[in-house]
């Protein structure tokens, strides 16, 4: 680990960067040393880490999302890039999205794009039901789930359109979101899970 | 005047000409560099140019940026009024000529609305830039067009508004670009009106600059955007103000940049501050959310302690350490002769008697003398105003403490959505850990299952008695266990006043100390009592923990106060008994010492059922595992659940003692800053290696106000007999800083007599005057009832809405009452081809394109879904490594590690969803 940070030392964010980044996302400037340095760790060979790529797998291995159900929908949300590749910006967004301070705004956005797991803009009831398979990791026959996935629809009061978007939600629902949905506090698993690794090397490792 | 007239109309043609310029820029948009390139451009001809070539630019821009459209209009709006205001200050920077000018104009049509107003402000600023430039050669035009100019104007300035955000951009690359028109026109050329606009620009950037994060488009976008306004900003912000505006407008901006970069680093500081972050999200991850409020809770009540340490510390003991009269200059000064031998002892001082007891730990010690030390300190005063401020500190914390964390749980409509909730937010993000994760989805399982039992029920509105009545009953039962335990306190006390009238020489050790023992194994066998009944009422396990919570909380303040009650008999008996004595020369405050040593033995309590209650044991179950007839780890001792309900009560009724004692022994914040840094850290250890998760992980919210509740009710209860000591019964003559006065609050008066000017006195007097004091209470009082009666219009108010909403939904539905029967129909159709499905899965291959299946649902999910932008194309089903690998039983497992063996087969073992196929290749 300290070799690796010897060569990592060597590719250092510049000020400039850093003041960019942190006026892009919800991190704090010694978080985003933090989540680059990770990313450095991630990454096999480090050339330069504006060009540097890593993949999925790469990212799905870090603790705060490996036992993620959704993990895979996370990464390919993200990724932006067909093979699911990622750059430093964009796992930069991803720890930032997390974060505890990111936007409700920027969450729920991202929560639609992870739940709508077919990717056809709507939470249809494919998506409800692979969300429950996922959510009891397969340990629930196949009556309950239709039943729930029926009870879901019949509750959501959306059926309307056949279909969950998650702008029809009114003002009093996304209200209820803000205490209900522990996205917010999501990075600080992440945060947890960068720092610990990286505890020997940094003397400050918050990240959120 | 005339000449004004003039000028004017020469502007305005020249903007209806933008107007017009603008509804066919796609021809015009040609010419734009015709204007740049003239030899003579009118300065507003120029502006009109760089308005079109702007929008061309817009265009072009808005098929790149479409998605972002909707944030932007929002932002738009926003911005206009921004431009609004801007020009309605920018108006202060001209100089005076312009001023006279203005003046006038608007003595002409001061009628006119405000909007019209700045705009026709900007009209004039243009003029004046025409005869700077000596310009003047135009025809007349009366009021009403000029009017109408300005209404076009408007519009047109509305459209600029809009594409503000692009704006700047293009003003960019027009001055990057023309920079020979730069060199040749120079400063005269940037004229008030371009200034305006620069501003407006440059405020809309830095707007952007500062709402950036906010849109979820990718990073690499984001990141040109912002380096596009940053060097618009840059460039363009020195070269605003003019004249005498110039450099207090340089100097503005530097100083807003060095306050920002200020702000930032003070954030980052800040953050940086916050202790223990990585403990306690470190245990999160592990335990969940439940254990990690517990933290979170020792955290914050941390941060309070520390706060009251440095009040008393600061302003009473190290005043009088330092100025104070020194150790032996008086008999409270100074251990008695006969102490004085076993005054040093370790056994002495660990119980704080001897020279403990008399120092400035202790109030004893202090000296009345009114100011001490060459600084004058006003100790006394001083002493009494950081007791008082202690408990309000206290209180006002605890109070906005409260009252933001309810702000934070309001709203939400729990019951309509119920299942969406479930779905959308059972997983607990926060779980970086295998076990945890296992655990999680077994309890997502369940309350799944539950939700679907429950809402079963609902419709056959059956079980709902049965419930009811075990929860009576389990409430019954607790009821009849905190009488029972009530009594049998009350019994005990009076027992040992007995024993103690006829003597204790004639009994053993269990009569002297029957009242504490059944005390404590009260405190130990009750709880585990509402253990045993609570899941008669089969709550879920937030809901069971707050109940288990407020029951122990009963039981111990019951039992306090049946002990306390029965106390006061004995108490009163030997009151009696002293009134014969008349003359008491008992120091009361010393009894009051007594928290401390209370503090100092509860510590120590906990920190050996620690070490005994879950290391001992995880060590037993860990090594005795090896030689023992069956699994300790899974079987019957196992290792320990974190006790959330039994740490959060201790850590209560520990700061209630801190509150009740912190006025007689200065102290007890610093000891129990102490403390808690203690346990903070012996916990964090003990959770993570001696702990297994809870059965069911269940979330609590960050911010809990059921404990703040408590703490509250404690607070009341703990600071009630300290505020009446300090109100009511007159200080010991010997001992203390109020030795020798009828009440302590006479050093108030005492300060106000000797420091103060007469006349304060006398105000303060008549304010502390009954009849004002009364009708003050009497106004508060009303205006309680006032902001009550407000709060609950606006909750009204609030349903009202919702009420609306609601129809208006229903209305929808109705209107598309036959979508929703049609997808019914689906539903019901889709239930059918699952069940095939499913018989077919049974019966062996699923051969899924052959099926009959496809009719419904299956064609859409097979190709139906468009392609999506981002690729969308669903991989296999995430292979969550929740699980180890399977393995003999072999020796054992460390506590923090998966606990059961079980379910790493999940997916193998379990048919996968047939109807997933198409989406999980």
């Amino acid at each position: 680990m300290g070799q690796a940070h010897r060569s990592h030392a060597e590719l250092p964010l510049t000020t400039e960067d850093l003041w960019d980044y942190q006026a892009l996302t919800f991190l704090t400037t010694i978080e985003i040393q933090n989540v680059h340095q990770k990313f450095l760790q991630l990454a096999d060979e480090v050339i330069d880490y504006k060009t540097q790529h890593i993949t999925s797998e790469q990212v799905s291995s870090i603790p705060a999302i490996k036992v993620n159900p959704f993990k895979d929908q996370i990464c390919k949300v993200f990724s932006r890039n067909e093979q699911g590749l990622f750059s430093f910006e964009d796992f930069l967004e991803m720890i930032s999205t997390f974060s505890e301070n990111a936007s409700l705004a920027v969450k729920i956005d991202y929560a639609f794009r992870i739940y709508d797991l077919n990717g056809n803009n709507y939470i249809d009831q494919e998506d409800i039901r692979h969300i429950i398979f996922r959510l009891t990791n397969g340990s629930m026959d196949e009556a309950d789930i239709s039943t729930l996935t029926h009870y879901t629809y019949w509750f959501a009061k959306l059926k309307k359109s056949g279909n969950t978007k998650w702008k029809d939600y009114t003002s009093d629902q996304l209200s209820g979101l803000e205490e209900k949905i522990q996205w917010i506090n999501i990075n600080k698993t992440k945060s947890n899970a960068l720092d610990s690794m990286m505890m020997s090397i940094l003397m400050s490792n918050r990240v959120k | 005047m005339p000449r004004h007239e003039k000028l004017i109309v020469k502007s305005s043609d020249v903007s209806i000409e933008v107007d017009n310029d603008e509804s066919d820029d796609e021809e015009q948009g040609e010419e734009t560099d015709d204007y740049s390139s003239e030899v003579e451009p009118q300065c507003t001809k120029k502006s009109a140019g760089r308005n079109r070539n702007g929008k061309r630019k817009i265009e072009q821009e808005s098929e790149e940026q479409s998605d972002d459209s909707e944030e932007e209009e929002e932002e738009q709006s926003r911005k206009k009024n921004v431009q609004n205001r801007n020009k309605l200050t920018n108006r202060n920077n001209l100089n005076e000529a312009e001023e006279q000018a203005t003046k006038s104009r608007k003595n002409k049509r001061n009628a006119k609305s405000k909007k019209k107003d700045s705009h026709s402000d900007d009209h004039d600023d243009e003029a004046l830039g025409k005869k700077k430039k000596g310009k003047s050669d135009k025809k007349q035009m009366d009021s009403e067009s000029e009017e109408e100019d300005t209404k076009k104007r408007g519009k047109r300035k509305d459209k600029n508004g809009k594409k503000a955000v692009n704006k700047g951009k293009i003003n960019k690359n027009k001055y990057s670009s023309s920079s020979e028109e730069e060199s040749r026109e120079e400063e005269e050329v940037i004229t008030e009106e371009d200034m305006a606009k620069l501003k407006d620009q440059v405020e809309e950037k830095k707007k952007l600059i500062a709402t950036l994060r906010n849109k979820p488009s990718p990073m690499k976008q984001k990141l040109q955007l912002l380096k596009e306004a940053q060097e618009f900003v840059e460039k363009f912000e020195g070269a605003l103000g003019k004249g005498k505006g110039k450099k207090f407008y340089a100097y503005k901006v530097m100083m807003t940049k060095k306050w920002m970069k200020f702000q930032r680093d003070f954030e980052n500081f800040r953050t940086a501050c916050i202790p223990w972050e990585m403990k306690i999200k470190e245990i999160e991850s592990h335990f969940g959310s439940s254990v990690a409020s517990y933290f979170i809770f020792l955290r914050w009540m941390y941060g309070i302690n520390m706060v009251l340490f440095g009040l008393t510390f600061g302003l009473v003991m190290i005043p009088e350490a330092l100025m104070g009269k020194p150790y032996g200059s008086m008999p409270r000064k100074t251990v008695p002769m006969s102490e004085q031998d076993s005054a040093m002892n370790f056994a002495t001082l660990w119980d704080f008697g001897g020279y403990a007891q008399y120092s400035v730990l202790f109030y004893g010690y202090y000296n009345n003398q009114r100011t001490i030390g060459w600084l004058k300190f006003r100790l006394p005063l001083g002493y009494f105003l950081v007791g008082v401020g202690t408990i309000g500190y206290s209180f006002m914390v605890v109070i906005r403490t409260m009252a933001s964390n309810a702000n934070e749980e309001g709203g939400g409509d729990d019951t309509s959505f119920n299942f969406s909730w479930k779905m959308f937010t059972s997983w607990d993000y926060l779980i970086g850990n295998a076990e945890t994760a296992d655990n999680k989805f077994a309890s997502i399982t369940t309350s799944f299952k539950e939700s679907i039992l429950e809402e079963q029920e609902n419709r056959k509105e059956g079980n709902i008695h049965l419930t009811r009545f075990l929860r009576v009953l389990a409430n019954f039962l607790v009821l009849l266990t905190l009488a029972g335990s009530g009594y049998l306190i009350f019994f005990v006390v009076r027992r040992s006043q007995k024993f103690a009238q006829e003597g204790l020489d004639d009994y053993g050790w269990w009569e002297r100390n029957e009242v504490n023992m059944v005390m404590s194994l009260l405190g130990m066998f009750c709880p585990m009592l509402f253990d045993i009944i609570s899941p008669l009422e089969n709550y879920h396990p937030r809901i069971a923990l707050q109940w288990q919570l407020g029951r122990i909380f009963a039981l111990f303040l019951g039992n306090l106060y049946t002990f306390i009650i029965a106390l006061l008999d004995e108490i009163n008996l030997k009151l009696e008994e002293e009134k014969i004595v008349k003359y008491n020369i008992t120091i009361w405050e010393k009894n009051l010492y007594e928290f401390v040593r209370l503090t100092v033995s509860d510590t120590l309590t906990t920190v050996i059922t620690i070490l005994i209650g879950d290391f001992l044991r995880a060590v037993f179950v860990r090594f005795v595992n090896y030689c023992w007839c069956w699994d300790l780890e899974y079987g019957f001792p196992s290792y320990a659940e974190f006790d959330i309900s039994g740490n959060v009560l201790g850590l209560i009724f520990n700061q209630g003692m801190i509150w009740m004692g912190a006025f007689y022994a200065p102290c007890l914040p610093a000891i129990n800053v102490l403390r808690l840094l203690a346990s903070m850290y012996l916990q964090c250890w003990a959770v993570m290696c001696t702990n297994v998760p809870h059965e069911r992980v269940f979330k609590a919210s960050r911010s809990n106000n059921f404990y703040m509740a408590m703490l509250l009710i404690i607070l009341f209860l703990s600071t009630l007999p300290a505020v009446y000591t300090i109100v009511s019964i007159p200080p010991s003559f010997d001992c203390g800083p109020f030795s020798g006065k009828d009440r302590m609050f006479d050093v108030i008066q005492e300060t106000l007599d000797n420091d103060f000017p007469a006349w304060f006195g006398k105000v303060f007097t008549a304010a502390t005057n009954p009849g004002l004091i009364l009708s003050f209470i009497l106004l508060m009082g009303l205006a309680i009832y006032y902001l009550q009666a407000t709060s609950e219009s606006y909750k009204a108010a609030n349903l009202e809405l919702k009420k609306k909403l609601q129809n208006q939904s229903d209305e929808n539905k109705k209107r598309n009452k036959k979508n929703a029967k049609a997808a019914a129909n689906q539903m019901e159709e889709l239930q059918n081809s699952m069940q095939k499905v499913n018989e077919r899965a049974t019966g062996g291959d699923v051969d899924k394109k052959a099926n009959g299946v496809n009719s419904s649902n299956q064609p859409s999910a097979q190709g139906a879904y468009p392609p999506n932008g981002r690729g969308m194309r669903l991989a296999p089903p995430p292979r969550v490594a929740v699980t180890r690998p399977p393995r003999p039983r072999g020796p054992g497992q460390l506590p923090g590690q998966p606990r059961y063996p079980g379910p790493q087969q999940y997916h193998g073992a379990h048919p996968r969803m047939p109807r997933g196929g198409a989406a999980y290749r």
